[in-house]
């Protein structure tokens, strides 16, 4: 199977100027936890997830303890989204994203989910956006794939 | 003559990368170390020969024990405990965490103490919050003075203790008594410069009750094991005198027997070791070594011989002073290895039997580290975390407040050796 047979042909995109309040409502309205960054010309410039959101909003001393139940909550974690929400995609853009083209194959985008350990990759012709693949895209059409082989 | 100068260039440029920081200081004395068996200065052989693998050993047994025990949340346990019993008495917090770091870096390294004590630090500060500068340098201070009192809290006391055959119950009985009156005298100036931080009715109520130690220690099956272990490594490191036994044998024997039991991953476990510090080492010992094979090291100590004019007196407080302001800029590890040849040359052509040298040493060597960020890893490791977390220490900041204090320890290391050893 081609990735042109089980991508979405969703190119919703932010820019480097979007503020992270707007990532965030994108985000929940598409139910999509990662977004292509986009030039004016819709050429991908980069990605951002909530990986990096949730990663900039937990203070820097939750990564040096391994096992933090102990700690009191003291509501760090929302203080920190709301003092961070006018920021710029930009400050935590990830300029080096995973993509595909149309004609890689199912096998390979499996690899590319397991070994970069990311949920979303973006489909591209040149540098232009055209689409993206899900794991649960991708694992959706495999089954389908097969009742039709029956 | 020419092995000479080789060797001297290339100490001298593998020493100024490791103090530049230009590359990772392993790499900087590894390759030093090939380069001057290449250019056959030493043999092979010889090189070999001056690798004290009493010194990796005991280091790598030890870094098992900790990787293995790191996993228990025991140290988050006991900080938590101190949180508890400070009862939100601000001086009362400062002591528990000073003391509890200054036991933890006697017996483990102090960069692993430090790793687990300042972000905890951090998370109480962000809490109620505090300014957490005064307390971070607190524990710096103390990771590094507690580090001083034993065989095993810092590198140059392994070095040094391997070197010379020092049992774990002589470093106790010789520099324990002066690193609690040092630390007693760096808790009563720290009260002395943050004057309203720890004024003694200063309370931070109900912070006691906002931190659960019990959650430290949840799921964990290997706290009774690693407590057993440890304690029966350290017996049996008190007990040298009745068994014979050299500390690599026992950390390795702690480790690895700590490893079985604890029935993880010998691949995972063996991976955390600290192979930087490990080849670091292996690196300096054979470019210390052929220094020794040049005769590099008799020029140097018969300079310190004519300068001291054998007074045992004055060559104790010049190692002392030379090795404190040293290693307030250069690391330790290095400076020791190369002190000690040094002070045995010193030993043979003075035929002194003092033993003060290596006191002297090993108080200036650790002590030092204190004297600035650069100091020692601890110090770098916690200015990194704070950082991070948006909280700035710069190097005069802390050097203003670090380096008077370690110059006051020298003071009273000074004192103590001669009351102890030279009167």
């Amino acid at each position: 199977m081609l990735v042109k047979d089980f991508m979405i042909r969703d190119i919703t995109s932010v820019s480097k100027s979007t503020t992270i309040e707007y990532l965030i409502k994108t985000m929940f309205r598409h139910r999509r936890t990662t977004m292509p960054v986009v030039n004016e010309i819709n050429e991908i410039i980069g990605s951002i997830s909530m990986d990096e959101i949730l990663s900039a909003s937990l203070p820097n001393y939750f990564k040096s303890i391994s096992n933090t139940a102990f700690l009191p909550d003291t509501n760090q974690f929302s203080k920190t989204v709301h003092k961070i929400k006018k920021n710029k995609v930009s400050e935590y853009i990830n300029l080096s994203p995973i993509t595909i083209t149309e004609k890689d194959t199912s096998t390979r985008v499996a690899d590319l989910f397991i070994k970069n350990e990311i949920k979303c990759i973006f489909v591209i012709d040149g540098k232009q956006l055209k689409g993206f693949v899900s794991r649960i895209d991708l694992m959706q059409s495999i089954l389908d794939d097969h009742e039709v082989g029956k | 003559m020419e092995h000479i100068v080789i060797t001297c260039i290339i100490f001298f440029i593998a020493y100024s990368l490791v103090v530049t920081e230009a590359i990772p200081r392993s790499i900087a004395m590894v390759l030093g170390a090939v380069l001057l068996i290449s250019f056959d200065v030493v043999s092979q052989e010889t090189a070999l020969h001056y690798i004290d693998f009493n010194t990796i050993g005991l280091l790598a047994g030890m870094m098992l024990m900790v990787a293995i025990t790191k996993r228990t949340g025991l140290f988050e346990f006991l900080s938590v405990k101190a949180i508890k019993l400070s009862k939100g008495y601000s001086w009362r917090l400062l002591l528990l965490f000073a003391v509890i770091t200054a036991i933890l870096s006697a017996f483990l390294d102090n960069v692993t103490t430090v790793i687990v004590i300042a972000p905890i630090t951090i998370a109480l500060a962000d809490a109620i919050g505090i300014n957490p500068v005064p307390y971070l340098i607190t524990e710096i201070f103390a990771s590094n003075i507690g580090g001083t009192a034993t065989l095993i809290g810092d590198p140059p006391n392994i070095i040094i203790g391997s070197a010379l055959n020092i049992s774990f119950l002589e470093f106790i009985t010789n520099n324990t008594p002066v690193v609690i009156v040092i630390m007693i005298y760096y808790l009563l100036i720290i009260k002395l410069i943050y004057k309203k931080e720890f004024a003694s009715t200063k309370r931070y109520p109900g912070v006691d009750e906002m931190f659960d130690e019990r959650k430290t220690l949840q799921g964990n099956k290997h706290i009774k094991k690693s407590l057993a272990v440890f304690t029966l490594t350290i017996i049996m490191f008190l007990t040298h005198s009745i068994h014979g036994l050299e500390a690599a044998t026992i950390a390795l024997g702690g480790g690895f027997t700590l490893l079985m039991l604890s029935k993880l991953d010998p691949e995972e476990i063996l991976s955390e070791l600290e192979y930087p510090t490990l080849f670091f080492l292996i690196g300096i010992f054979v470019i210390v070594g052929a220094m020794e094979e040049v005769h590099i090291v008799d020029a140097i100590s018969k300079i310190l011989t004519k300068y001291t004019a054998g007074s045992e007196n004055l060559t104790t407080i010049s190692i002392l002073w030379i090795s404190g302001i040293s290693t307030a800029f250069v690391n330790n590890i290095p400076f020791t290895t190369v002190m000690i040849p040094i002070i045995k040359d010193v030993i043979h052509d003075t035929q002194s039997s003092s033993d003060a040298y290596w006191w002297a040493l090993s108080l200036g060597a650790c002590l030092g580290g204190n004297g600035s960020l650069a100091g020692s890893a601890a110090n770098i490791v916690v200015i990194a975390l704070a950082r991070k977390n948006k909280i700035k220490i710069t190097f005069k900041d802390f050097f203003k407040i670090a380096f008077p204090l370690m110059i006051g320890s020298l003071i009273i290391s000074t004192v103590y050796l001669y009351l102890r050893y030279l009167m």
